[in-house]
Parts: structure tokens; C-alpha cells; sequence
């Protein structure tokens, strides 16, 4: 009992002499992303001329925006500023494809599946192929889907028309 | 809407204005016009016969009580003539009862008191426990207090630096998780009512806590009471409460000011930096080591207190700015403070305060990623917050007789904020109206209180819309001592709560508390208390998106939340013998407490998978139980004191079977504070273990808080200076989705008193 102050004392310096480590490092996970996933279904004949084709994510909708130059610019600045993500590649020729798109956090106003063709100057062929529509049979503006912090949303289902894969796009 | 609420409204509103307008004219319409008599005196330390400051004073089985000023006096007017046995109380001195002290007409009856210092600095009143002054030996619930010397030794920009060192306590974006009580719930809604002299600083809007416009260089202690608080406090207090006490006007004119200074230190991995304003300890770049150009902060503090005529004032005006450690890290803002006591005519003493507070700060909502964790998305740099805050506080005191005692209180609080985001431009006008009529009667062995208590929410907002809520209560409690050694507490409380054209609900809650003392230092106590917490408008209401996070109303939440809680401690006070010199010797005070909470209809955040978004909803049923073990002890005659805490928490969501979601299973604070000459060495240690369910992100990695803070405070009377490191093992955690916790920084702290 009469040591009890020293062992207080000692008490202390091991408690805090007992732990190792910074907490937080760098090298730490913080893999739990966010964004979305879905099936797309292609309908009609892949072309032959297609180099690749991949889903993109945008914040912004281009409404109203029809002239090329206009939508062109719009795109690259959407990209500069970090709000259009495209996913990897998506294997040609197949009838269906379950996608997952990582994103940020955010509210994404155009979920769209872009083409892209096998020739020399591919940027100025891109089109649009189709785009994620809550309701297939109202096709008047795209669907905004909204991502949560650590969640994965499901069900953004994309039906495509590869048999339109040659008309003007109003975008790309 | 039914015809009943409309009533309701009505009389509500009569009640308020009835009670803001007349409140001063009840109390004076019971005051007796009586020949006056003055009991005055001194206190002094028995050993050194220095005046002590601050010392409670006491008219046993009355409701008459005062304090001690700056020299050590204290006088109470108009006590009824008669005998009386008058007790002295001081945090670290023995208490002293002087009985049969006669009070005669038109005499001045003088006592002295010489208070034995005692080797534990341990508090004996509190104010905060029964809304009425009470022995914290005789109270049935776990009471801490942080005394102003505890609170002057540690450098905070804001008070919750000082209140997370409680054991029991953490503090995560601004919410208090008392005992488990609370997780993470973007600060809306608070199980802990927070107080101000008495007065609720709950937002009205959010129902949460704003830490910035609460007052740091006036407080004079902090009471905090662990325990459903509901029966005498309604709403907010379901796990306990927090009363912030401000100093009174001192006697003499008197001037203080406070100037800090303080940098951030590098962060632990080179790839965290985010800009050149690190500091940097390479020995081939020592050129480079400049704190005053290094992310850093820093606030002055001004205030004046003195008595004009018998009118006595303390004013305060502050400046804090800082550049923060991360992006968007940065705020200033300044506060002016004032209080004024008053006496007025039949011995009616008002205290009318008020405060004003300006923040604009930056906002981080969360990192870019792990491997640039103080770095916020590119597009959300420069997002901020302005925020102003307005709080008013009135209390009127009237003694009628040595029996029965009138108190009567009012309060706004007023909030405006907008954010400054690439993403959203929501703003908020909230205002919080409250009105109180408290009475104390002691009769015998009973000490009565009871009153009503009418609130008024408005939020007019953005992300709110134009929102109303109405609060009516009425309270009753008694502490009957069936002797010495039992002591007993029952109340209950009637809560009506009104959302317009929502809902109504309304509450009883019963509290019954026991007090039993085996011998003189120790006690047993038991209580159980049912609690509850009103959602506040936000969590109905809310509906924006902020950076991916979008939150959407839920007028289904029209239930409030409920808990029955039930504490068994133990509390023993010990002086070893163990050294020939009996000041030498040290002395133990410890505290034990078993606890358990079963809530029905918990109010919390969660995922509406349908809607992709967050959405405040009930849970059906959670409870909450473990235990608390408090030691302290001094040794040496002072030189050294020392306080251990360790708190285990087990709270499950009886629905899924898992812990609640952002709760610490363990949590444990020690302290140690070496007396050396004019030297002070303090080490403060918190620990928690590893939040273990969250809501968003469960698979980010999380680690345990390890936090070690250090100072060294040298008093030159009149001038301290204090040096301190905070974050001592620049230790890297998260309490909360993605935001790095503070790292190491060091603070510099000039205080003046002339």
C-alpha cells in the first residue's frame, strides 16, 4: 500500500507507452466507393466499325444545347471539371452487360451509353446509344440518378438501339 | 386540425406572453414588505487566511444562499428574523456548520468561516441535478464538475475541448455521446441538454448543439449529470444534461484578457500535405521552419467586469480566427458577451445576459480520399458557411420567505446560417422562445420544486420551409431526507409537444431517485427515470442535397423518442495512511455506476433505399447498458492529482441485434496534474475503441482514438503563461465518415487578471 503513488504514476506511463502506431495511414482502404450499376441491353446488329463502347456519367444535362461546337465544348469542359466519368471498356458484340460505374458522391443528371468508332478521327463519331430512363416509354429527358456516400445504386438499367448507332446524336 | 390543438395554440401563446410580460410583477406581488435584517461575513483558508472566492453559503432548510465576492464577503439581506444554522461549501475545503446564528431586525448579524483545506478538490453542491441547489452527496444520479481552474488550465478555442476530457464523454461534430447515448447524426438532435446558466442552448431548428456561440472566458464551472433528466427538464434531457455556469460581476473593477497563438504541426505522411504552410523539421531544409507562416490560429479575449452603483456588469468581446489543417478548414469569428445583475425594489435580483457571435467558416464535409484526407473534392473547395447567433437570457430571483423561493426565466436563442456551396445555397432563421416560473419550497425535511415551462421553435429555411413548434410543460419535485442517511428524490414531468399541422404528442415522465449513506464518505444510490427527446424540425423536415448527401423529410416522424434508465452507484471517499505527515497522505474519491437504457421508437439517421437517401426515422426498440468506474486522487498536500475514468457501453438495436452505429465500446480519459512552485504539468490521456457499426462507408478503415495532450502552465500572478501540445502522438483517426480528426498542434496562451 505504500508504494500505491508509484504505481499510479507507473500506471499512467504504461498507458500511454502501450500503444504503438500513427492510427491512419495512407496506405488504408477506403474502398468502400460509391456510384452505380446496372444491365445494359443492346437490341439490333453491333456494327462492324465499332472501336469500343463504355457508359459515361454526367452532372449536368446538355438541355437545350444543340448546335455540335456548343455540345463539344460543353463535354470537355464537364470533363475538365471532374463531372464526366467513363467507365472501362464494355466487350463489343455481346446481347447483354452487368456494368458497375464508380462516381462520387453527387447527383448525376445523364447516365449514357456512348460509342465509339474504329476510325482515324473516333472523337468526331462518337454517339450516344442510349441512356438510363426510369420509364423506357418516356424518353424526354434522361432520369437523374442520385449517388449516396458508400452505396452502390442498383438498377440503372440501359437499353440501347445499335441500329440508330448511325444517326445524329444530340450529343458527341 | 382539431379543434383541441387550436386551444392548445391559443392558450400557449397567452401563456408566454402572460408569463414574458407579468413574470417580475408574480414575484413582487409575493414579496412582504419586511423590516430588513443583513447576516454578513468572511471566509478564509484556515491555513494561509487568504480570502476565498466563490465559496457557497448556505441557510439550512431555507431557501436563502449566496456566494462569496473577490474579498472573500458575502451578505444576504431580508432573512426573516430568527435562528439559523449557516454552512460554508468550497470545491477543496471541508465544509464548515455554524448553528444557532441569530438574525434579529434591524441588526447586522457577522459570521466567520475558516475552511480547512482538504487533499481532494472535490465539488459539493450542484444547481443542475434538481433545477434547484442540492448536495451532490445526496443526489441520486453521476455528477462531474469541471471546476475554473480546470477549465483556465487548458487553452480551447471552444468548450467542447474541455468537456471531452469527462469520463463518459465524447464529442463527435459538436454531438454529446453521453454514456453511449448518441452516435453520429450530422448534428441534429441532442439526447444532452445543454445549458447556459440554467437557460437551454438547443438550437431550434436542428435541436443540436452550437459550440461556437457558447461563452469560454466567463464560465465559471461546468455541472454535467449523467442520468434521464426528462422528470424536471423535459425534452433533450433523456441521457443527461450540461449546465454551463458563467461567473457572476466581481465586486471591484476588473479587467481581464486572454491572447492565443498556436500552429499546426507537419502531418505524420509527406503525401498528406496539401500545401507549403506545413511545417517542416528536415535538417537540410531547416530554413524552411517558420511557425508564424505555418497553418495556425489564434483568438484574443477581452473582458471588463465591475459595479456601478448596485448595478454589477461584465462585458467580453473575443476574436478567434484560424487557417484550419485541412482545405476549407478555415474560420473566423468573434463574440461579444455581456451580463448585468440587478438588484430591484423587495430584494428581487435579475440577471440579464446576452450574447452575439458571428462564424464564417469553411466547410469539409469529407476527404478526398485516404491518401489525401485534408484535401476536400475539387469542386467543393471554397465552399463556407456564414452563421450568426443571438442568445438573450433573463432570470428574475425573489425569496418570499426563508420558505418558499420564485424564479423566473427567460430565453431566445435566434440562429441564422446560409451556405456558401458550389452545390447548395440553403440558409435557416430559427428562433427558440422559452419562458419558465419556478418555485422552491423547503418544508421540514422536503425541498419542493416545482413550476411550468412554454417553448416556442420557428424555423424559416430553405431546406425546412416555415416551420412551428410548440412546447408546454408542467414539473414537480421533492427531496425528502427521512434522515441523515436516506434521502429520497420524486418527480415527474407532463410534456405537451405540438408540430404544426403534424402532429401532438405529449409525455409523462416519472423520476424516482434514493440516496443512502452507510457511513459519512460513502453513498449508495439508486434512480430510475423515464426520458424522452421531441424530433426536431430538421429531422422531419430537412430535404437538400449537399455534395451527393441528400436527406429527405419524414412527416411520419411524428413520434418522440423514448427511454426508461436505471442507475445503481456507489460512491466512496478514502483517506490512506500511509505517510507519517497527514497531509502528506493521499486521499481516493471513488465512483461506480452501473446503467441501463431501454429506449422505444429511437430517433436516428438511416438509408431510404427507394428514394436514395438519408431519412430520420424511428427504430423500434435499442437499449443501452454498462458500467463507469471514476477514481481520484491526490498525493503530496496537492502536488500531485490524478483522475481515471473507464466507461463500457453495450448498446443494441433490438431490431437487428447489432451495437448502434457510431458508438465506442470502450472509452476511458486519465489526467494527471503535477504542482511544482509556480510551475504546473498537466497530461491528459482519452482513449476510445473503434466505432463499430457506421451507416455509410463500413468498409473504410477505422482505428481506435488514442489522444495525449500536454501543458505546462507557469502562474506569475497577475500574468499566466500556459504552453501547450495537443495531439502529442500527431495520432491519425476518424470519428466520424471521412474527416481526419485534429493533428498535432501547440498552442501558446497569455492570461492577464487586473
Amino acid at each position: 500500500m505504500k508504494k500505491l503513488p508509484s504505481y499510479i504514476i507507473l500506471f499512467f506511463i504504461t498507458l500511454l507507452a502501450c500503444y504503438r502506431g500513427n492510427g491512419l495511414s495512407p496506405n488504408g482502404s477506403d474502398t468502400n466507393i460509391s456510384g452505380i450499376e446496372g444491365i445494359i441491353t443492346f437490341t439490333g446488329e453491333w456494327p462492324d466499325s465499332t472501336l469500343e463502347v463504355r457508359v459515361a456519367a454526367l452532372k449536368k444535362y446538355p438541355a437545350g444545347i444543340t448546335d455540335p461546337d456548343s455540345l463539344l465544348l460543353f463535354v470537355l469542359n464537364a470533363y475538365t471539371r471532374g463531372e464526366l466519368v467513363f467507365s472501362d471498356t464494355i466487350p463489343r458484340f455481346i446481347k447483354t452487360y452487368d456494368y458497375t460505374l464508380n462516381l462520387q458522391p453527387g447527383k448525376y443528371e445523364w447516365i449514357v451509353v456512348v460509342w465509339f468508332p474504329d476510325i482515324d478521327d473516333y472523337l468526331l463519331g462518337v454517339k450516344e446509344l442510349g441512356a438510363y430512363y426510369i420509364d423506357p416509354e418516356d424518353t424526354e429527358s434522361p432520369t437523374p440518378v442520385n449517388v449516396m456516400p458508400g452505396v452502390i445504386t442498383k438498377g440503372i438499367d440501359i437499353t440501347t438501339d445499335l441500329e440508330n448507332v448511325y444517326r445524329d446524336s444530340p450529343f458527341f | 386540425m382539431k379543434k383541441s390543438n387550436i386551444y392548445i395554440k391559443r392558450a400557449v401563446f397567452k401563456t408566454l406572453l402572460i408569463l414574458f410580460l407579468i413574470n417580475g410583477t408574480v414575484l413582487q406581488i409575493h414579496a412582504q414588505h419586511k423590516s430588513r435584517t443583513i447576516l454578513t461575513g468572511n471566509v478564509s483558508d484556515a491555513k494561509t487566511g487568504e480570502p476565498l472566492i466563490g465559496v457557497n453559503i448556505l441557510i439550512k432548510g431555507t431557501v436563502y444562499g449566496t456566494s462569496t465576492d473577490e474579498n472573500g464577503k458575502f451578505k444576504i439581506d431580508y432573512l426573516p428574523a430568527g435562528t439559523y444554522d449557516v454552512e460554508a461549501t468550497m470545491i477543496g475545503y471541508k465544509s464548515q456548520l455554524k448553528k444557532g446564528i441569530r438574525i434579529r431586525i434591524g441588526m447586522v448579524s457577522r459570521i466567520e468561516f475558516k475552511l480547512q483545506p482538504t487533499v481532494l478538490q472535490l465539488p459539493a453542491l450542484t444547481i443542475t441535478a434538481s433545477k434547484s441547489r442540492r448536495l451532490i452527496k445526496d443526489t441520486p444520479a453521476t455528477i462531474d464538475v469541471i471546476s475554473t481552474k480546470a477549465i483556465q488550465s487548458r487553452s480551447a478555442m471552444s468548450l467542447e475541448e474541455i468537456i471531452q476530457n469527462t469520463a463518459g464523454i465524447g464529442i463527435n461534430k459538436g454531438q454529446i455521446d453521453l454514456r453511449g447515448s448518441t452516435g453520429f447524426n450530422w448534428a441534429a438532435g441532442s439526447r444532452v441538454l445543454l445549458m447556459v446558466d440554467g437557460h437551454p442552448h438547443i438550437s431550434a431548428e436542428t435541436g443540436g448543439i452550437n459550440w461556437d456561440s457558447l461563452p469560454l472566458e466567463e464560465v465559471e464551472r461546468i455541472e454535467i449529470v449523467k442520468g434521464a433528466g426528462s422528470a424536471i427538464y423535459g425534452s433533450n434531457a433523456m441521457a443527461g444534461m450540461i449546465n454551463i455556469i458563467t461567473r457572476d460581476p466581481s465586486k471591484n473593477p476588473e479587467t481581464r484578457i486572454k491572447l492565443m497563438w498556436g500552429f499546426y504541426d507537419e502531418p505524420s505522411y509527406p503525401q498528406w500535405r496539401w500545401t507549403d504552410r506545413f511545417l517542416t523539421y528536415r535538417l537540410r531544409e531547416l530554413h524552411k521552419f517558420d511557425p508564424i507562416s505555418a497553418l495556425s490560429f489564434g483568438g484574443i479575449d477581452l473582458s471588463h467586469s465591475r459595479y456601478i452603483g448596485s448595478v454589477g456588469f461584465l462585458v467580453t468581446a473575443g476574436l478567434k480566427k484560424s487557417t484550419g489543417y485541412t482545405q476549407n478548414g478555415q474560420y473566423i469569428r468573434w463574440n461579444i458577451t455581456g451580463k448585468a445583475k440587478i438588484p430591484l425594489p423587495q430584494s428581487i435580483k435579475w440577471t440579464l445576459s446576452g450574447k452575439l457571435t458571428r462564424n464564417d467558416r469553411g466547410d469539409f464535409l469529407q476527404w478526398l480520399s485516404q491518401s489525401q484526407p485534408m484535401k476536400v473534392p475539387e469542386e467543393a473547395i471554397g465552399d463556407w458557411v456564414r452563421s450568426d447567433k443571438m442568445n438573450i437570457h433573463s432570470t428574475f430571483k425573489k425569496a418570499v420567505n426563508k420558505n418558499l423561493a420564485f424564479t423566473a426565466k427567460q430565453n431566445w436563442y435566434r440562429i441564422y446560417w446560409k451556405n456558401h456551396f458550389h452545390d447548395n445555397k440553403d440558409y435557416t432563421i430559427a428562433d427558440r422562445l422559452g419562458t419558465e416560473l419556478q418555485a422552491d419550497y423547503f418544508l421540514g425535511s422536503n425541498s419542493l420544486t416545482f413550476g411550468t415551462e412554454i417553448t416556442y421553435h420557428r424555423a424559416e429555411s430553405m431546406m425546412y420551409g416555415n416551420r412551428h413548434i410548440y412546447d408546454f410543460a408542467i414539473y414537480v419535485e421533492d427531496e425528502v431526507r427521512f434522515s441523515p442517511k436516506w434521502i429520497m428524490t420524486l418527480g415527474t414531468r407532463y410534456d405537451h409537444h405540438t408540430i404544426k399541422n403534424i402532429s401532438t404528442d405529449h409525455q409523462i415522465s416519472p423520476r424516482i431517485g434514493l440516496v443512502f449513506h452507510p457511513q459519512e464518505k460513502s453513498s449508495i444510490r439508486l434512480s430510475a427515470g423515464h426520458g424522452f427527446r421531441a424530433p426536431s424540425i430538421a429531422e422531419v423536415f430537412a430535404n437538400t442535397t449537399v455534395s451527393g448527401f441528400r436527406v429527405i423529410p419524414n412527416l411520419k416522424l411524428n413520434k418522440a423518442e423514448r427511454a426508461w434508465s436505471f442507475e445503481l452507484g456507489f460512491r466512496q471517499s478514502l483517506a490512506l495512511r500511509v505517510l507519517p505527515s497527514k497531509n502528506f497522505n493521499p486521499a481516493l474519491m471513488l465512483d461506480m455506476a452501473l446503467f441501463y437504457s431501454r429506449y422505444r421508437d429511437m430517433i436516428d439517421v438511416d438509408i431510404n433505399l427507394e428514394e436514395m437517401a438519408f431519412q430520420f426515422k424511428n427504430l423500434n426498440k435499442a437499449r443501452n447498458m454498462g458500467f463507469e468506474i471514476r477514481l481520484t486522487a491526490a498525493f503530496f498536500n496537492r502536488l500531485l492529482s490524478t483522475n481515471i475514468g473507464y466507461t463500457y457501453i453495450d448498446p443494441i438495436n433490438l431490431e437487428t441485434g447489432k451495437m448502434l452505429n457510431y458508438r465506442s465500446r470502450h472509452r476511458f480519459v486519465s489526467g494527471a496534474v503535477l504542482n511544482i512552485w509556480r510551475l504546473t504539468i498537466g497530461l491528459d490521456y482519452r482513449y476510445a475503441s473503434r466505432i463499430e457499426e457506421v451507416v455509410i462507408y463500413p468498409s473504410d478503415e477505422r482505428v481506435p482514438m488514442h489522444v495525449v495532450d500536454g501543458r505546462i502552465i507557469l502562474d506569475l500572478q497577475p500574468v499566466t503563461i500556459s504552453i501547450e501540445a495537443k495531439n502529442l502522438r500527431n495520432y491519425n483517426y476518424t470519428l466520424r465518415p471521412r474527416y481526419l480528426e485534429p493533428i498535432r498542434h501547440f498552442i501558446i496562451t497569455i492570461r492577464g487578471k487586473f
